[in-house]
């Protein structure tokens, strides 16, 4: 054979290669193994009682979405499975703050109540 | 196979279509048009409108420009024309992040709502003690004012009672020098009549109605004579003396003889007694208009007659002294 000419079993046969090779053309994919134990961690993170108790959807998705990243790991997507552990480490980070926001509305409802008593006291005093 | 023009052509344009699909089918995945992506709206109007709340832009700027970092990562994606599965994962890294910044946000304006009212409530206390402290202090002042009250009425009092004293002081001061002059007055006049009281004694006086008597008796005069004898001259100064001391006084001489004799020679003899008896005051320095005389003669004895003694003693000048205040305290 020569001038590139090819059979046509041997051209699909390429054809096939390059299009395997083309869906993962764009970007390369090491095993994501920070990206696996940054999740990991702040997941534990936020696996906290007050967490669970101010903001359970919101960890819920997280746990849940670490979980499809070691799926994934395991069935040997390594893409995916990186994608979902930056996303679980987002997730996490997310509840994390929710449960502050939670407890710090609920932290100045109190302060304010108190406030105001102490105003009331302020201006019985005021007016003896 | 024997290579013909024809079956040459025709592999060569198989091999280079199959190439050119492939090449194609490459790029376009690399880089083909931006496709709508519902993901990707859904997250850039999510950070649109976070950016647009000024709560979010001002507590939560680094975590606002993170998401920004993440929509523009995903733009870039889609924009590439990375598969679905990269611009929606990407999409959803911006949405949470856009999320997180919200959160977070909203978590430190509670916070700067309860360090507020801390602080409120710490003014409050302090403008609670402050007032009570005011109130105390009020009332430290009023008991101050009544306390310098009475300070100054008791000063008053004291002053007045100081007042009371010095002249209560005066007055018995007063009272004690009046005494002391009616003292003195009095130990003067008890002077004067001890003072008198001594010359009466000295003079032999004797304080009857008539006055104070001094009697010159018998033994003055010589028998039946009128001369003075020398030895008279002592009682004579004693009486001259007298009178000169007590000027008030004026000396009445009254002559008496006894009964021997007849009455008009005693009268006689009387008079010239006593005229000699006043002769001898004048020259001892007694005026003339203090002395008068009296000539008594026979009348008015003092003894009996019958008797030598009793004649001795009648015959006698008696000098009466006329009264002053102190003869009523005389013995």
């Amino acid at each position: 054979m020569n001038n590139l000419s090819i059979d046509r079993p041997t051209a699909i046969r390429y054809l096939v290669l390059l299009g395997a090779l083309t869906l993962g053309a764009c970007a390369s994919t090491p095993p994501p193994v920070e990206k696996m134990a940054v999740a990991e961690a702040a997941v534990q993170r936020a696996s906290t009682a007050s967490t669970s108790e101010s903001a359970p959807a919101e960890l819920g998705v997280a746990v849940a979405k670490m979980a499809s990243a070691r799926s994934a790991l395991a069935a040997g997507d390594p893409l995916r499975a990186g994608r979902l552990a930056d996303e679980a480490t987002l997730d996490a980070r997310f509840a994390d703050m929710r449960a502050q926001s939670v407890r710090s509305i609920s932290a100045a409802r109190e302060s304010e109540e108190a406030a105001r008593v102490l105003r009331e006291e302020l201006s019985r005093k005021t007016l003896r | 196979m024997t290579m013909t023009a024809t079956n040459v052509s025709r592999r060569t344009r198989l091999a280079r279509a199959a190439w050119a699909a492939v090449t194609f089918a490459s790029l376009a995945a690399c880089s083909a048009m931006p496709q709508r992506n519902a993901a990707l709206d859904q997250a850039r109007e999510r950070f649109q409108s976070a950016q647009s709340q000024n709560q979010i832009a001002t507590l939560a700027a680094d975590e606002l420009k993170r998401a920004g970092e993440a929509l523009r990562a995903a733009e870039q994606a889609n924009n590439n024309g990375d598969t679905l599965a990269t611009v929606d994962h990407l999409a959803y890294l911006a949405s949470q992040s856009v999320a997180l910044a919200e959160e977070t946000a909203t978590s430190r304006a509670a916070q700067a709502v309860t360090a507020g009212a801390s602080a409120e409530r710490d003014r409050m206390r302090l403008a609670l003690r402050t007032q009570e402290t005011e109130a105390v202090q009020r009332q430290l002042a009023i008991t101050q004012a009544s306390n310098a009250r009475t300070e100054q009425q008791l000063n008053q009092q004291l002053s007045t009672a100081q007042r009371n004293e010095a002249r209560t002081s005066a007055e018995l001061a007063e009272t004690e020098a009046a005494a002391q002059v009616d003292r003195a007055r009095l130990a003067q006049r008890n002077a004067q009549v001890d003072d008198l009281q001594s010359q009466l004694n000295q003079l032999n006086a004797r304080v009857t109605e008539r006055g104070v008597v001094v009697t010159l008796g018998d033994v003055l005069f010589d028998s039946g004579r009128a001369g003075l004898k020398d030895g008279s001259n002592g009682t004579l100064a004693k009486l001259a003396d007298f009178l000169k001391r007590n000027p008030q006084r004026n000396a009445a001489i009254e002559g008496y003889t006894d009964s021997v004799g007849t009455s008009s020679s005693n009268l006689d003899l009387a008079e010239r007694r006593a005229s000699n008896v006043k002769g001898a005051l004048q020259q001892m320095g007694v005026p003339a208009d203090r002395l008068s005389t009296m000539a008594i003669g026979e009348e008015h004895p003092v003894a009996d007659n019958s008797t030598a003694a009793g004649r001795q003693m009648n015959r006698r000048v008696e000098v009466i002294f006329s009264p002053s205040a102190g003869d009523l305290l005389m013995k």
